[in-house]
This record gives structure tokens, sequence and C-alpha cells, in this order.
């Protein structure tokens, strides 16, 4: 039996007495890229942020492995991009939650910050303005930070969004490295097309859970048309790339 | 007496300036506005309970209202019901209006009047003395101007990477284990006992001008946080000192001229500094729109052969005669 980074038990999530999530099950192994499938309002973002306690549930419980220091890379809109900060600035504040109250970051976070931005490429871009960066950019900054953050699990909110294919493709290579260093990551996905050749397990969800499991074996069920059922053309171009990526 | 009111407009100005940035970076300049009349209730209630108008509650009572301020327009705003300005101004006339009447009910014959309160004078400071033991040690204002420069400039110094992250991500504020909300809400304190402290000499007004002009000045020139604080201090002291020279001179309102000065200071940043300044990037842009104009006549003059041809090509006739003035294309067919 593999080990379980998080398990989810019974969520129920809810905006104004509606619920978004319905009783979700849901356990994600470790050393493993996960994948949180669904359409549009599926409750994808919801489930993320309930599995990081940034949103309160009403029912049921999320346990992640105490060991594991967890990294969040939320979508592009949640920070302040007015605020005067450079791109070093950003990434070395990925090491205040080890440095805790009051104590400053030293030579050794700065040094550390600066081979984080050229993991990601950045380093030229360092003394830049963070509103001055392209999406892309901007997305391998909060990557930097997440890499300063020294997690061993990491949750990006669809990080491929507004992304070209050079940096979805490097972002992916950073993420393979991770589960080769035997750490987990818990990723919000659109794109069926790509899933099997990136992700390991997902999970795909319409406010319940519909399933999960290898994303072989989900993708080929018919677990897919239930999930996007109702939808306008539910998998339109997309079905026959999956079935072909899984063949 | 003349040092003593700019000694102690620019320690003030300068302690005002550094909550300034937090609430500028936070988009609150308004709430200061808020602030600054709400804490009059504070006091009213504060002077209610201790009969005393020099007692250090009212200064308690005052930042608590300012506190109590954010609070209901925070939670009035968080029902998404109405908007955030539309929240303000719901919370600081009804705050500020229960002051009005508590004090017009009981406090008629009190030297407590909205005047003394909203309109501070400077031109005072010099007359209200601390004296201990004999030794006349100065201008009350200049101490309390000086322990709220500490006050400021210590929790800046101790919460400086705390308060940073919360306002650029609260989010992973919380994420980190840090309390963004209690870090909102020192920052909130701050702003509140800035307020209470510093508008008996600079009158409501001016402390919504201290708070917001250096910061909205700096953020325009700078490209980091401590910076951006560093400088909105500097910014603060030189437009204080200025003001009240301006003052002296031409014999008129000391608030009022700090106020002026200081909105020309921010004009002038806005127009014309070189990174940022609205003049010098217009022309900037007007010199490299030319620029490249100009290099695309030229080709096209290479191309077609003759400079009319090119004419009927590129559209902006402007650049055109001013080639043909600089001398560098001979307008001949």
């Amino acid at each position: 039996m593999e080990k379980i980074a998080v398990e989810v038990k019974n969520l129920v999530v809810s905006y104004k007495e509606i619920p978004v999530l319905w009783d979700i099950n849901l356990k994600i192994p470790k050393g493993c890229l996960f994948a949180i499938v669904g359409p549009n309002g599926a409750g994808k973002t919801t489930l993320l942020k309930a599995m990081l306690d940034l949103i309160k549930a009403d029912a049921g419980f999320v346990n992640i492995d105490k060991t594991l220091k967890v990294s969040y890379v939320p979508q592009n809109s949640s920070v302040s991009w007015d605020f005067p900060a450079t791109c070093f600035d950003v990434v070395l504040m990925g090491s205040y939650r080890s440095l805790g109250w009051i104590k400053r970051p030293g030579r050794k976070e700065k040094n550390n910050a600066a081979a984080c931005l050229e993991k990601m490429g950045m380093l030229e871009f360092k003394d830049r303005q963070i509103n001055e960066l392209s999406g892309g950019q901007k997305q391998r900054v909060f990557l930097a930070r997440a890499l300063m953050e020294e997690g061993d699990i990491f949750f990006l909110d669809e990080p491929f969004r507004g992304v070209d294919v050079v940096t979805e493709k490097e972002i992916i290579r950073l993420l393979k490295s991770f589960k080769e260093e035997g750490k987990t990551a818990v990723l919000v996905h659109h794109d069926l097309s790509t899933l099997c050749e990136y992700f390991d397990y997902m999970a795909l969800i319409n406010k319940s859970l519909i399933a999960q499991g290898p994303c072989s074996e989900v993708l080929l069920s018919e677990k897919l048309t239930q999930a996007y059922n109702g939808k306008i053309s539910p998998f339109g171009v997309g079905y026959a790339n999956i079935a072909s990526n899984v063949r | 007496m003349e040092f003593e009111i700019v000694l102690v407009s620019c320690i003030t100005a300068a302690a005002l300036a550094i909550p300034g940035v937090f609430l500028a970076l936070k988009n609150m300049c308004m709430v200061s506005d808020s602030i600054t009349h709400t804490v009059i209730l504070g006091i009213v209630l504060g002077f209610f309970v201790t009969k005393d108008l020099s007692s250090p509650l009212l200064i308690i009572g005052a930042t608590l209202t300012g506190l109590l301020t954010v609070y209901l327009t925070e939670s009035l705003y968080k029902t998404k019901l109405v908007s955030e300005e539309s929240a303000i101004g719901v919370v600081f006339p009804l705050l500020f209006s229960i002051a009005v009447l508590l004090i017009t009910l009981f406090a008629s014959n009190v030297h407590l009047d909205t005047d003394s309160v909203l309109l501070g004078e400077l031109a005072f400071i010099p007359f209200d003395r601390l004296v201990i033991l004999g030794v006349d040690l100065g201008p009350k204002a200049l101490y309390f101007g000086l322990g709220l420069l500490l006050i400021n400039l210590a929790v800046t110094l101790i919460f400086y990477k705390e308060i940073k992250l919360s306002i650029f991500d609260y989010t992973q504020c919380a994420l980190y284990g840090f309390r963004p909300w209690a870090i909102h809400y020192l920052i909130m304190s701050m702003v509140s006992l800035s307020a209470v402290i510093s508008f008996n000499v600079a009158g409501s007004i001016l402390v919504v001008a201290f708070l917001s002009i250096p910061a909205i000045t700096s953020y325009l020139i700078c490209k980091d946080f401590k910076q951006m604080i560093i400088t909105s201090v500097l910014v603060a002291v030189l437009n204080s000192s200025l003001g009240c020279v301006f003052a002296f001179a031409l014999d008129v309102s000391i608030a009022g001229s700090i106020a002026v000065v200081s909105l020309l200071m921010f004009l002038r940043v806005f127009l014309f500094s070189k990174k940022a300044g609205l003049l010098m990037k217009f022309l900037d842009k007007r010199k490299r729109r030319e620029e490249y104009l100009k290099s695309l006549v030229l080709y096209y003059i290479n191309k077609e052969g003759n400079f009319q041809k090119a004419c009927g090509i590129v559209r902006d006739k402007r650049v055109m005669k001013k080639l043909v003035k600089e001398g560098i294309i001979k307008n001949s067919p």
C-alpha cells in the first residue's frame, strides 16, 4: 500500500447554502503528480482551497500528512500587483515561513532566492517589477517562490493558464523532478489531452467526485461523459486525442 | 518659535508618512479620511468617562473608535451588498454625527467643539509647553510627535517582513502561519493612533494629506517597499519644512501651506519625474515614435526611390515635414 499524502473525507463546501462540493472522498498518494479535473464551475479551485483550509468546510475533514511542508501557487489574480516588489523580493518572501515571526532573511536566504530564480530561468529579470512581467514570467516567479519554500507537497491552481508551450513543458519538467525527489504535486488542470502525459493520478469532479485513480483508467471509463454531461460538446476534439494518447 | 513649529510639523509628518505607505498600498487612503473624523467619537466618549480633556484614556478611546470604523466598514463591505466606497460613506457620517450629537447635547459648555478637533492649528504649538519642575522642555506636541514617530518606526522595523507579506499576498501570509488579519489591525491601529495624536496639531484635513500624499508621491518613483517607506518619510519632511517656510513668508495658514506644497510636490513628480512623470513619458514616447517614423520614411524612400511616393505611403505628415525641416531629406521630386 502506498503512503497517502492527503486524505479528504466527506468534504462538503458551500457558497450561500448551496453546496459546491458534495461529499468528496479522495486519497492522494505520496510522490505522485495528481490532477484535479472537471468542467468549469465544478469546484476544482474550491477543492484545492478547502484542502489548504483557505475555505471553511461545512462537513468532513482534510488530512495532510503532518510531516509535509505545504506550498501553494494560486491563480494569477490573488496578489496585489501594484505592490512595489521586484521578482527577487517575491521569491525571497518564500523564505518567510521557515524564518517565522520577526526574523529577517539573511545572506543564505538571498543566495537561495537567486538560485531559485535561476532554476526557473528568471535570474535576468531579478530586478524587474512584478507587474511588468508577462503571464508566463509571473507564473515562473511564483514557482520560484514555491521552490524557495522548500515544500514537500505543492498545490498549483491552473499553472498553465496563459502560459506558452515552452513554459508549460518546463513547469512539467520541474514537477517531474520534484516527483523524483519523492515530493507530491496537486494541480488543477484543464487540458484533457495532456493529462496522461503529465500526471499519474487524477480526480474527476463535478460538484461531487465522479472518479479517481490512474489517469488512463479514469479517462477511458464512461465516467468522463458523466462529468461533462449536459455541457456543450463535452469532449469536442479532445476525446480522439485522449483516446490516442492512452493507447 | 518658528523653529519649533517646523520641527514639530516635520516630525509629525514623518511619523504619519510610514502608516501612510501601508494605507496607500492597501488602496485604503480614503479610510484615513474616515478615521480622522470618527475618532472624535472616541474622544467624546473618553471625555464622558474621565471628565478630563487631557487624559490619556482619550487617546486610547479614540484609537479604538478608529479601529471600530475600519471594522464596521469592512463588515459592511464583506456583505457584498454595498461597495467599499459606499461602506465608508455610511460608517463615517454615522459615527461622526453621533459624536456631534453627543457634543451638542451634553458637552456644549466644554471646550470640545468640532473646530478644535478637526482644524488643529500648527501656529499654537509653541504655546502648549511641557514644563516639569519648573523647567521648560519645549512644546508638548514635540513629545507627542516624537513618541508617535518612535512607535511607528519600531512597529515597522519589528514587523517589516510580516507587513510586507500581508499587504502583498494575504493568502500566502495566512498559509505561512502568520495572522494576516492581526497584521491588518496592527496597521490600522498605527493609522488610528497616528490620526488621534497628530490631529491635535495638524487637524484632520492635514492628517489625511500627511498620510496619503507623501506615500503616493513616493509610490510613483519607487520600485521597492523599503525604498518607498524611506522616500515617503523624506518627502513628508521636505513638504512640511517648505510649507512652513512659505507660510511664514506669506503669513498664511501653516496647515494650508503644507497641504499646497505637498500637492505641488506630488504634481512635480507626477508630471516631471524622469521615470514615472506623465509629461516625461509623453515626451519620451513622442521622441521614440518620431525616430521610428523617420526610419520608416527612409525605408520607403529607399524602396520606392523617391520622397513623394514615400509620402504617399507613410501617413504621419508631421514627421515628413520635420524631416524636410531638419534637412535630412530634400523636398524635391
